[in-house]
């Protein structure tokens, strides 16, 4: 599914006196089969914009488009909407509510209406998906898990709708390296395997520039840049002006010019590109 | 909309008001209280209200902001204006079906619903003036003596204080997982009473268990940092009565005074409005 | 040099009704989360914790506030025994810690009354809690917002209020227990600052991350797997135990990765080479040699 954002308004508090304006005539497009990272520092507007493409949120002004259909109109179906597009918050275990994990992942199917069937047949697929043993978890109570496992309960929770967008704040914040190495890898699963639309908001700029297609960096309710991960982190100077973060192969060889070393390497976003980027560079001095 | 709760929040302002005594402010605040209750007609309530008025004038504390802290107890207001309107006999005004409004009805009705608004405007000014930890200290000094005969004064105000800091924690966390719950398609806003009560399971489980977390976790951090109880507790700001301190009480208790000397009408000045 | 905090032989076992709920590390904990634990941290020092969740460094981190108090063994915070009731007090003010979460660890409804919570508790003389709340204040650099309300600062400020409240206990020795996992990259790089500045100034560190990036920057690191301590070393020791690394279900640090990639490549970087600066300016310094030709 393809997202159309065109000119996004919001305004807090319209018509007070502490009016904010959180987003400001923001427009994009989030391709369909895209992982589309959304960065930016606290307070920029992510947070705002995602709620609104989930239909959470209306905007002041402006439109969304869902394949087309204005899903900011009012004769819009909400639960259709959340049907075809998945919204995970930051920290999302702490919403987990039922008592045993396959009930908890049924409440969003059975909020849409679907037959039992269908429900335990979705339950089950976002189960495996996420790597979540049936046998082993279904009977569960959710509060038994580790922080690890409650994640995954809640994101199979959004899954079990199967969404054709699925929006993902933070979705490895806090974990330990291996889980949020395998959340990733599950980011990148629903993408390739599922056909999935991704939406990431990540303050992890690795993980940006490694995982996603399409990066849109927003500042004070705007968009200040987009492109790929490397049209978007060759503005390193902006990007850090902007108090953001750069993936690591962008920081060391900005670090090498800045210990006189005169290497260039624009489009180098990993560890390996910045390696390739040093043989080349010494390559060069031998000549 | 859940920011929209000002009630009960600290108001931060360099104001006279601000600077009191918490011990003034509270035993200030009681009498107030009871004064409400001492008023028989409209004249001591106009009285009260421009009392009040200048008060919160003094306070800098916009209006706006208060009126803002009214809206969630506006059911309340409106539910027992209703109530009151139709269960008093008197002569009829107006007749709707089986329900009279009456005079009594509909005075007492007014009465009710000013004498609500002006306790809980008078209350809200004693918490946006001053801080929750000053507010408990003065409760606990207030309630000291109390602990003679086995009141936990110091944890009582603790509680409190604790409670008022997670006000605005809490209704973030509400806020969080009812969006996260419409997100997977809860409903929370239709259906009968009954589906409605129903639906809001989804939001109350995590809730709480988020804030047994927290208290946990809050309650870990504060051992932690030594604390363990109020024996040998020192301030940070230990409270001393200034002179505007005593201003304030000569002030409050001409205050009273006057509402008593109003209301037992020996003044021999008209009544407007009061009840028989 | 004298050490500050010792581990002899430590286990602890959650009973079984304490552990689920506690939070959503102890979970994941087995049954003994700490399995004969043996270290001692020297004065002054700043030592880095890492393991996977449930390798028992949490819980090794109450058991050092005497939060916890050991099921075996024996904890001592500068000499005092941490299974010593009339003790716990001093080892609190001792070793000072600072949580994970911001928002769950912050009392007051005011920045300076908070800080001033810990010695208000101490029972310190009321113009003495001014200046200590105060220096610590600025040391941390919020003292701009001491009169503002916790919720309406951001992660790293909150983070750093709670350093300031342990600060002015004065503290010899402040334990973060994945303090810095639950903010934005600039708010981790502030509280890291803070962190490289006390321990500048005397105060042992204890750090308890998830992030390599952060280890590295301690002077000694200890990694935890199932309740003990798989190794212990300088960075450049630890990263260079790759198996070690890996089966503890940890990361190398993107230098040490980048430098590995290089050696394959036949450029020589050294073993001891494992932070973004010493590698860029390794490399930076390698290059220079073609210029003289």
């Amino acid at each position: 599914m393809r997202i159309d954002v065109q000119n996004l308004t919001h305004i807090y508090n319209e018509g007070q006196t502490d009016e904010v304006t959180a987003l400001d005539d923001v427009s994009f497009t989030v391709g369909e089969g895209s992982i589309t990272g959304i960065i930016g520092h606290t307070g920029s507007g992510k947070s705002t914009l995602i709620q609104h493409m989930n239909g959470l949120l209306k905007p002041s002004s402006g439109k969304i488009f869902a394949d087309g259909t204005d899903i900011t109109s009012k004769d819009v179906s909400m639960p259709e909407i959340r049907r075809k597009i998945g919204l995970v918050f930051q920290y999302p275990e702490y919403q987990l509510f039922e008592e045993t994990v396959a009930k908890d992942i049924a409440f969003g199917p059975k909020n849409l209406g679907m037959s039992d069937a269908e429900i335990e047949k979705r339950v089950h697929t976002a189960m495996s998906l996420t790597d979540l043993d049936y046998e082993k978890f279904a009977v569960k109570s959710p509060f038994e898990l580790s922080g690890g496992q409650k994640r995954r309960v809640a994101i199979a929770g959004v899954l079990a709708m199967e969404p054709e967008v699925l929006i993902l704040d933070e979705p490895a914040a806090g974990l330990d390296p291996a889980s949020h190495r395998s959340m990733m890898e599950l980011v990148r699963r629903l993408n390739t395997e599922h056909n999935t639309t991704i939406v990431l908001v990540s303050h992890n700029m690795d993980d940006v520039a490694e995982y996603c297609t399409d990066v849109i960096v927003m500042d004070d309710g705007k968009i200040f840049l987009s492109g790929t991960p490397r049209e978007v982190f060759r503005h390193s100077s902006e990007l850090e002006s902007k108090g953001l973060g750069l993936p690591f192969g962008q920081c060391l060889i900005r670090e090498m010019n800045r210990q006189g070393a005169d290497i260039s390497g624009d489009s180098v976003l990993s560890g390996e590109d910045a390696a390739e980027a040093v043989l080349r560079w010494l390559e060069e001095k031998k000549c | 909309m859940l920011r929209d709760i000002t009630l009960g929040q600290y108001y931060p302002r360099e104001s006279v008001i601000h600077r009191l005594d918490p011990r003034v402010k509270i035993a200030a605040t009681f009498l107030y209280l009871i004064m409400i209750f001492v008023v028989r007609d409209f004249t001591g309530y106009a009285f009260v209200t421009c009392v009040l008025a200048a008060v919160t004038a003094v306070s800098h504390v916009p209006v706006k902001f208060m009126a803002r802290g009214m809206k969630p107890v506006m059911f309340i207001i409106v539910f027992t204006f209703v109530i009151n309107i139709f269960v008093y006999k008197g002569t009829v005004l107006v007749s709707l079906g089986p329900l009279n409004i009456t005079d009594n009805g509909l005075r007492q009705a007014v009465f009710i619903a000013v004498r609500l608004i002006l306790l809980i405007f008078g209350t809200s000014l004693l918490t946006y003036t001053t801080k929750p930890m000053q507010l408990t200290d003065g409760f606990e000094s207030i309630m000291r003596p109390l602990t003679k005969v086995g009141l936990p004064a110091h944890e009582i105000a603790m509680m409190m204080s604790i409670a008022l800091r997670f006000i605005p924690v809490l209704l973030e966390e509400t806020d969080k997982i009812m969006k996260a719950q419409q997100a997977r398609g809860a409903d929370f806003e239709s259906g009968n009473l009954m589906k409605r009560a129903k639906s809001l399971i989804p939001l109350f489980i995590p809730l709480f268990v988020n804030a047994f977390r927290m208290a946990i976790e809050l309650a870990m951090a504060m051992e932690a940092r030594c604390y363990h109880g109020g024996n040998g507790r020192t301030r940070l700001n230990p409270m001393k009565l200034q002179k505007i301190d005593y201003i304030a009480i000569v002030l409050i208790m001409l205050f009273a005074a006057a509402v008593i000397v109003q209301a037992s009408g020996i003044t021999g000045l008209p009544m407007l409005w009061p009840s028989r | 040099m004298s050490s500050i905090v010792t581990a002899e032989n430590l286990k602890y076992v959650y009973e079984r009704q304490e552990s689920p709920e506690e939070n959503s590390e102890q979970a994941e904990e087995p049954a003994s989360a700490i399995d004969g634990l043996s270290i001692s941290i020297e004065k002054g020092s700043f030592t880095a914790i890492i393991g996977s969740n449930g390798s028992g460094k949490s819980t090794f981190a109450k058991c050092i506030n005497a939060l916890l108090v050991p099921t075996e063994g024996r904890v001592t915070v500068d000499g005092m025994d941490t299974a010593d009731d009339e003790m716990v007090w001093d080892i609190r003010s001792t070793a000072g810690m600072v949580f994970q979460n911001p928002d769950n660890q912050i009392v007051s409804s005011i920045v300076e009354d908070d800080v001033a919570f810990g010695p208000e508790n101490l029972g310190v003389p009321t113009p003495e809690i001014r200046e200590r709340i105060d220096r610590a204040m600025k040391e941390v650099g919020i003292y701009e917002l001491r009169k503002r309300a916790p919720h309406t600062l951001s992660g790293g400020q909150k983070q750093r209020v709670a350093i300031a409240g342990v600060l002015a206990m004065e503290p010899q020795c402040i334990i973060f227990d994945e303090s810095t996992a639950m903010l934005d990259p600039g708010g981790r790089s502030d509280v890291m600052d803070v962190i490289e500045k006390l321990n500048s100034r005397g105060i042992t560190i204890i750090l308890i991350t998830h992030y390599m990036e952060e280890a590295v920057r301690a002077d000694r690191i200890i990694i935890m797997h199932d309740g003990r301590a798989v190794s212990d070393g300088t960075p450049s020791e630890i990263f260079s135990r790759r198996s070690i690394i890996k089966d503890a279900g940890l990361e190398l640090p993107y230098a040490v990765r980048t430098a590995d990639v290089l050696r394959g490549k036949g450029v020589p970087v050294p073993d001891g080479v494992i932070t973004i600066e010493a590698l860029a300016a390794w490399l930076a310094d390698y290059g220079r040699q073609y210029d003289a030709d």
